[in-house]
């Protein structure tokens, strides 16, 4: 009766205190925050500064990366914040995030994604997610920057704005250069019928930034709209090396 | 991968993620919105189910039930923007096209191909990037083939995950540990028990493919083995190999001590049901096994590939009579197998044997055998054996005829599991266990067993001071560095070795001396304690050696352990397995 008994109050008690919660989401050290503190020092790089342009990040010696300093950057973002490196274990997670259907691992991020966007930005009207085509949307069930937004909206009591359509399915981005890139994406947001942007202050979300192809295009829609000030986070940049 | 539902001119309601072969194969109609097949299951259960002679004529009312069906349900779950629920529109450009169906189905090699791949196994949508790699095909042309095979071959589309009851249930390993989440279609969830394969969602699928068919027995060469059954070991091997051709039986258990060379034992058996033209798994709990079992079922069976399929790597696609795998491959599978050979099952925890079992069910064919190899049976498999269709046969005298060493028990009385001051040199207790470990290691090799991965880093260190003059190295189950650390202590370039259960199981190292440190901690029962003990004493050249159980009280697992090795020992000497 006992060798019964002792399991399944083990496995209830490992249902109640889900196992996982103990260890690092990216290395599995065992870990009282969801990243331990040796993953926050390699992919959050706490004190190497962000290019203000496109959120790479640059360690502490210039003030813009190469690319936004020559001119070829996104030029429509009044800031960019990015929590981490987009490279190793944390590009790992993003990609399980999006591609293996596991996006409940974003709200262990809530914590780092609040002190990321509120020590670096001002407050905004309105926090708005990239949209996804819907043919993409179908397929994947949800849309992880949807999900983003909607953890900085519900945390913060910022209202989460759908403010951008996607008109075109587009190839993935990850398969282009920068200048394809720009090209693929041209025409691709809209603005949504009927919303009222004059002289709001936004927060645009997406996942990963690389050449701010997407972030760019879709803040220039929405200057033209009227749109005020538009600042951008990511959970994952480049880095200059 | 998303579904279109279809009715046929009978009124039969299905699935189909390329209803353009539907078409082409036979009169449908179909409903143009894709959906998940687990919400389209869930919410069209009874419509499904209806007996033939209850399904409503015209078949417009039927149209219009599923849609009055669907409708509120997404409306009230989901968060998608449908406009209208329409039957028969003119294909949209997300179809695949009529003339790219017809061209791949009329290709009979290329499907002929593709069913000898997919023969047997159950994928998931994970897999079938290296499913197209292999068959230099894009994804439409995998999508009408797997339809194809559906439509004709009764391969089957199941919902990778599927609530039933109120829980999230998966098929592929039966769990209900599901984390759930919301998608745009309703509450979705992800299997947290079988990830380590690829992670499953229920907005996927798993395609089921048809039983593999028997190839034609070949001859094969009489090769001898190389190596030596011992006489205890030709007797079970012999017995093994007449009850797995026995009717009735589906089940056998081979019992053996630790160091008796069970494994080769299921040698015989295995071959015969090569030769039938038969295929076989034999499955282990841990990597390191499987990569020393397949070199020596490759040595002994040397006309066939002996194939390894282990982590979370996709398999390859080409057919083998003989798999070697860590046992959660056994997920991948659907009735597959013949025969599979289970070796040590009890080393999985309770949670984790619900899911082999669940996992062996579906991989083995349903005429198929199993053979549970084992040195401690789990008392679920002793109160299952012993009857007439669950036989088990014993194996309890070692390899070498000698006797598994009985272990010890050293009274230590530890000040705290989870100490941290390493300034211990004065303490009385650890005067007395720096003693034993340095007489044990006078004898050969010492293995410190410690029942938790925080102990490792700090018992290393502490060992390193007790034997400033060797060699010692510490490694758990999530140590990077774990491979090379355990095959420089296999190959005897390290002389103390500190972990965690890892080398508790089907590891041999000759002259080896044991030390269980902290041998009353509830992590250990009956069975780790003897599969620990028995790693001492297996080699002919060096058939003795030491066991200790450091502990401040006799636990009555410790007792256990102890009584088991003792009642094996008299079994294997009272006369009818001993050895002259």
């Amino acid at each position: 009766m006992k060798s019964e008994v002792v399991p399944m109050i083990k496995k209830l008690g490992s249902l109640l205190w889900y196992d996982q919660e103990e260890s690092c989401l990216l290395c599995s050290a065992k870990s009282v925050e969801p990243i331990c503190s040796g993953c926050r020092e390699e992919y959050f790089q706490p004190r190497s500064s962000r290019c203000p342009s496109c959120g790479k990040l640059i360690g502490n010696l210039s003030e813009r990366c190469k690319d936004c300093s020559s001119g070829i950057g996104p030029k429509t973002l009044d800031k960019v914040v990015s929590l981490g490196y987009y490279g190793g274990a944390w590009r790992d997670l993003i990609c399980n995030v999006k591609y293996k259907g596991q996006p409940y691992l974003l709200l262990r991020l809530s914590d780092y994604m609040i002190s990321c966007t509120v020590n670096n930005l001002p407050p905004p009207d309105a926090v708005v997610p990239i949209p996804m085509h819907p043919n993409k949307l179908a397929e994947r069930g949800f849309n992880q920057t949807e999900v983003l937004a909607s953890i900085l909206s519900g945390k913060l009591g910022i209202q989460l704005r759908h403010y951008l359509i996607r008109t075109k399915d587009t190839a993935p981005q990850t398969s282009l250069g920068r200048n394809e890139r720009i090209q693929n994406l041209r025409g691709v947001f809209q603005v949504k019928e009927g919303v009222k942007l004059k002289d709001k202050i936004i927060w645009l979300v997406d996942d990963v930034i690389t050449t701010g192809a997407t972030l760019g295009e879709s803040a220039k829609i929405l200057k033209e709209n009227g749109v005020k000030e538009i600042y951008a986070f990511c959970l994952g940049a480049g880095k200059e090396e | 991968m998303l579904f279109y539902t279809l009715i046929n001119d009978s009124g039969e309601v299905r699935f189909s993620p390329a209803p353009e072969v539907d078409k082409l194969l036979g009169n449908v109609t179909v409903l143009n919105l894709r959906l998940p097949l687990e919400v389209l299951w869930r919410n069209l259960e009874e419509i499904i189910h209806i007996k033939p002679s209850e399904i409503p004529t015209p078949l417009e009312e039927l149209k219009s039930r599923i849609v009055n069906r669907l409708k509120p349900a997404l409306e009230k779950e989901g968060n998608l923007n449908i406009e209208e629920f329409e039957w028969d529109t003119p294909d949209t450009n997300d179809k695949i096209t009529n003339e790219k169906c017809r061209l791949v189905l009329g290709n009979e090699r290329l499907f002929t191909d593709f069913i000898a791949r997919v023969q047997g196994r159950q994928l998931a949508e994970g897999e079938l990037t290296s499913l197209r790699g292999s068959m230099h095909c894009d994804e439409q042309t995998i999508t009408v083939l797997m339809q194809k095979a559906v439509l004709t071959n009764h391969h089957v589309w199941v919902p990778a995950i599927r609530r039933i009851k109120g829980y999230w249930v998966c098929q592929r390993c039966g769990s209900i540990h599901c984390q759930e989440w919301t998608s745009i279609y309703g509450y979705a969830a992800t299997c947290q028990e079988c990830k380590s394969i690829g992670p499953l969602n229920s907005l996927q699928v798993l395609f089921r493919c048809q039983p593999l068919q028997n190839q034609n027995p070949q001859k094969v060469k009489h090769h001898t083995y190389p190596f030596d059954f011992s006489p205890s070991q030709k007797r079970a091997a012999e017995q093994l190999l007449e009850l797995s051709q026995k009717d009735g039986v589906h089940e056998i258990l081979v019992w053996a001590a630790c160091g008796a060379g069970k494994t080769e034992v299921s040698f015989p058996a295995i071959r015969k049901y090569l030769s039938e033209g038969k295929r076989v798994l034999f499955a282990a709990p841990r990597q390191d096994v499987v990569h020393d079992v397949q070199l020596r079922l490759q040595r002994s069976f040397p006309d066939h590939m002996v194939k390894i399929l282990s982590g979370a790597a996709a398999p390859d696609w080409e057919d083998s009579l003989l798999i070697v795998a860590t046992t959660h491959q056994l997920l991948r599978f659907y009735r597959a197998f013949s025969l599979v050979v289970f070796d040590e099952m009890d080393a999985y925890p309770y949670a984790g044997n619900k899911i082999l079992e669940f996992g062996l069910k579906q991989a083995i064919r349903e005429d198929g055998r199993l053979i549970y190899l084992t040195a401690t049976p789990s008392e679920e498999l002793l109160k299952k054996f012993g009857q007439e269709d669950f036989p088990v046969i014993r194996l309890p005298l070692r390899y070498h005829g000698r006797p598994v060493p009985i272990p010890e028990w050293i009274e230590v009385n530890f000040p705290d599991k989870n100490l941290k001051n390493l300034e211990l040199s004065d303490k009385p207790y650890f005067i007395t266990l720096s003693k034993v470990l340095r007489e044990l290691a006078q004898d050969g090799p010492l293995l410190v067993f410690v029942p938790t991965i925080s102990l490792v880093p700090i018992w290393t260190e502490i060992l390193k001071k007790v034997f400033s003059n060797k060699r010692v190295e510490g490694s758990w189950s999530s140590d990077p560095h774990r491979r090379t650390k355990v095959s420089s202590f296999l190959k005897g370039s390290c002389d103390v070795f500190i972990c965690t259960s890892i080398l508790e199981r089907g590891i041999t190292v000759n002259k080896v001396q044991v030390a269980v440190l902290f041998a009353h901690h509830e992590q250990y029962d009956i069975r780790s304690l003897v599969q620990m003990a028995g790693r001492t004493g297996r080699t002919s050249e060096n058939p003795t050696g030491r066991a200790v159980f450091f502990a401040p009280r006799k636990t009555r697992e410790m007792i256990r352990a102890i009584d088991w090795i003792r009642e094996q020992n008299s079994i294997a000497k009272g006369g009818s397995f001993h050895e002259e």
